[in-house]
């Protein structure tokens, strides 16, 4: 490829920043990255290939394992095309409780990849802030679902379970919890001189390779696109959502624009409780033939289910497009390129929130 | 028992390294396994220290299915790990590949056929004090009087 | 690519990856834009990118297709030129530039539109089973 390459080095697959498993391959002249690739196939499971021919309700939970980090929106946006396919409405209250739980889940996973990028550029205390932040999160996911990760709360005409009284005091209370204690540690990350060090300029993707490279979510809001899929999602539409857009393209954007979304979702969450309509939980319906494609906004950015089903309700033709597939690509190609050390290398890589378990399925 | 041995042990109950390894996981489990470093749970409390590197391990923690692309690497990756050392596999997809396992998929379930394993701790994903607790129960058992059973 | 230590061979991992059910679509399209076979466009991709890149292709193509919808040029829309030298860059700049100045000069020499757009896809096809 080039000539000028002093050391080719390898990063991973085990490696101590990393969640999972995946091997970037850096080209470097000194100690600057001059190209990168990314190996995967750590995590290949094939479910895509599992998932063909069995009934809706086997691939339901099938697809709510593709990513334990991001497993309600997987849920949720399969179930919404069974919807969609069999044309089954879902009632009001549980329209609203599906965006409180996705809202939950977006906290969550943010706070959680803002723990990784603070490891990663060695700040453990903000980690450490933010992980225990996240426990608050996932203590109401689990009060409201049942579960800690794999909730299954959604499913066609419905939620699972209602949302009490007594519950729904107890997740604003939370709410105000997460608020007040983010906005400290928010200013921590404006304010801390060795993260702007580590962060500002660092990693850059500019707004026309990210829409080469079709990078979404977050990654692609903060290098100044004004992409999101929860503008097209009714329930969403009803509730006035307006995405956050940042222009700075850099790893101090991507970080401090999930701690952005983060307080935009506990608005949200707040907006539904107090908006929650009464009614039943569960309307009923029939999942039969059809086929359909349908986009909803992961909390790394757009989840595309493209399902076929036949008469009895089985999946005949399933194809998954996770967000991470983009990012990471937009990160290995775009990002690292010119990095200016293999400690950037992964802290770049960190910011783009990257997901292996999604990107390979 | 010496007293040099006794003292061995007491200081190896406190002191347990930990490298976590995905090996075809959805992340869930590996996500647990984050949470326990978190203050709630706080695995440090324990003298239990994830950092992730397999030379400084004395438990290696595995969830995931295992995929292709380890079928060499974990073994090497055991063998990197000194001795004396233990493998807890995490979740239902080392044991059995969970739902994975089904014709057509590309798992090769259970881990313990490419390495040894000492611990399973099943469900999906298990919590975080179910994984501490395994920890905890399992090292003092793996790591006593090491030096006289050699 | 330099060697690497601890090298495997990607090449079935990868063959998974362009086989996957959207991936299968979009290479299908290409392989009957260019009038090829799709294996051999499929070995000349797993060969020319990574594997995070081959996970890519159908999102690239897609903003490839937005990009294409807006712009006016037509034979570089039918030989697909943006789409190789930029959102899936597996030929360089300057083959797609020959090819494009080739099929420029034929039109100006008489020769029709559709004739010379089929003359390029030979060219394209040329360069890619050159390393397949």
């Amino acid at each position: 490829m080039k000539k000028t390459v002093d050391v080719s080095l390898p990063i991973g697959p085990v490696h101590p920043c990393f969640k999972e498993p995946a091997r970037i391959k850096c080209e470097t002249a000194g100690e600057r990255v001059l190209s990168a690739e990314v190996e995967l196939g750590y995590v290949k499971k094939g479910i895509e290939r599992i998932m063909v021919g069995r009934p809706w309700q086997e691939v339901m939970f099938l697809a709510e394992r593709i990513c334990g980090i991001c497993s309600v929106i997987h849920n949720m946006v399969f179930i919404e095309t069974v919807e969609r396919i069999s044309n089954i409405d879902v009632p009001q209250r549980a329209a609203y409780l599906r965006v409180i739980v996705n809202e939950l889940d977006r906290i969550q996973s943010h706070l959680l990849a803002n723990y990784s990028y603070c490891y990663t550029i060695e700040h453990e205390t903000l980690a450490m802030y933010l992980i225990n932040l996240r426990e608050t999160a996932l203590d109401q996911l689990e009060l409201i679902t049942g579960a800690r990760i794999t909730c299954a709360y959604i499913i066609p005409g419905g939620v699972r379970f209602d949302l009490k009284q007594e519950d729904s005091l107890k997740l604003s209370s939370a709410m105000d919890k997460i608020e007040e204690d983010l906005s400290r540690f928010t200013a921590i990350f404006e304010g801390g001189p060795m993260i702007s060090l580590r962060s500002k300029d660092v990693g850059i993707l500019t707004r026309d390779d990210a829409i080469v490279s079709h990078a979404v979510g977050p990654t692609a809001r903060a290098s100044g696109l004004n992409a999101d899929q929860r503008t097209n999602h009714p329930t969403y539409q009803k509730l006035g959502f307006k995405p956050v857009v940042m222009n700075s393209c850099d790893n101090y954007a991507r970080v401090m624009m999930r701690f952005k979304e983060v307080f935009q979702s506990i608005e949200l969450i707040r907006k539904c409780i107090k908006e929650l309509p009464e009614g039943v939980i569960r309307g009923g319906g029939v999942v039969g033939e059809g086929e359909f494609t349908w986009i909803g906004e992961a909390p790394r950015g757009e989840l595309t289910y493209h399902v076929k089903t036949d008469k009895y309700g089985r999946v005949i033709e399933i194809g998954i497009q996770t967000p991470s597939i983009m990012n990471i690509e937009a990160c290995a190609h775009h990002m690292l390129k010119g990095v200016d050390s293999a400690a950037d290398v992964t802290s770049t890589f960190i910011s783009s929130d990257p997901c292996i378990a999604c990107n390979e399925r | 028992m010496g007293i040099i041995q006794s003292i061995k042990n007491k200081v190896r109950q406190r002191s347990i390294h930990v490298c976590y390894v995905n090996v075809g996981s959805c992340n869930g489990c590996d996500i647990e396994i984050l949470a326990c470093l978190s203050p709630r749970y706080d695995i440090e409390q324990y003298g239990i220290y994830v950092h992730n590197n397999p030379r400084e391990a004395d438990i290696l923690l595995i969830t995931g299915a295992f995929c292709e692309q380890w079928e060499d690497k974990l073994a090497d990756l055991w063998e990197m790990i000194p001795e004396p050392k233990a493998a807890i596999t995490i979740g239902n997809c080392p044991v059995s590949g969970c739902t994975f396992n089904r014709r057509g998929s590309f798992v090769n379930p259970p881990v313990s056929k490419h390495i040894p394993v000492a611990a399973s701790i099943p469900g999906c994903p298990p919590r975080p004090t179910e994984i501490i607790e395994t920890i905890l129960q399992l090292a003092p058992l793996v790591f006593k009087d090491y030096e006289e059973k050699k | 690519m330099t060697e690497y230590i601890y090298e495997k061979d990607l090449f079935g991992m990868k063959y998974r990856i362009v086989t996957s059910p959207i991936h299968d679509k979009v290479i299908t399209c290409l392989a009957e834009c260019l009038d090829m076979n799709i294996q051999d466009l499929r070995k000349y991709l797993i060969e020319n990118l990574d594997m995070s890149f081959l996970e890519n292709i159908p999102a690239r193509y897609n903003s490839w297709r937005i990009y294409d919808a807006k712009s006016d040029d037509i034979i570089s829309s039918k030989l697909c030129m943006k789409l190789f030298s930029e959102y899936i860059p597996v030929l360089k700049d300057n083959e797609i530039k020959e090819i494009r100045e080739k099929v420029d000069g034929m039109i100006k020499s008489g020769v029709t539109q559709d004739m010379a757009i089929k003359q390029g896809k030979e060219m394209i096809r040329e360069k890619f089973s050159k390393w397949a």
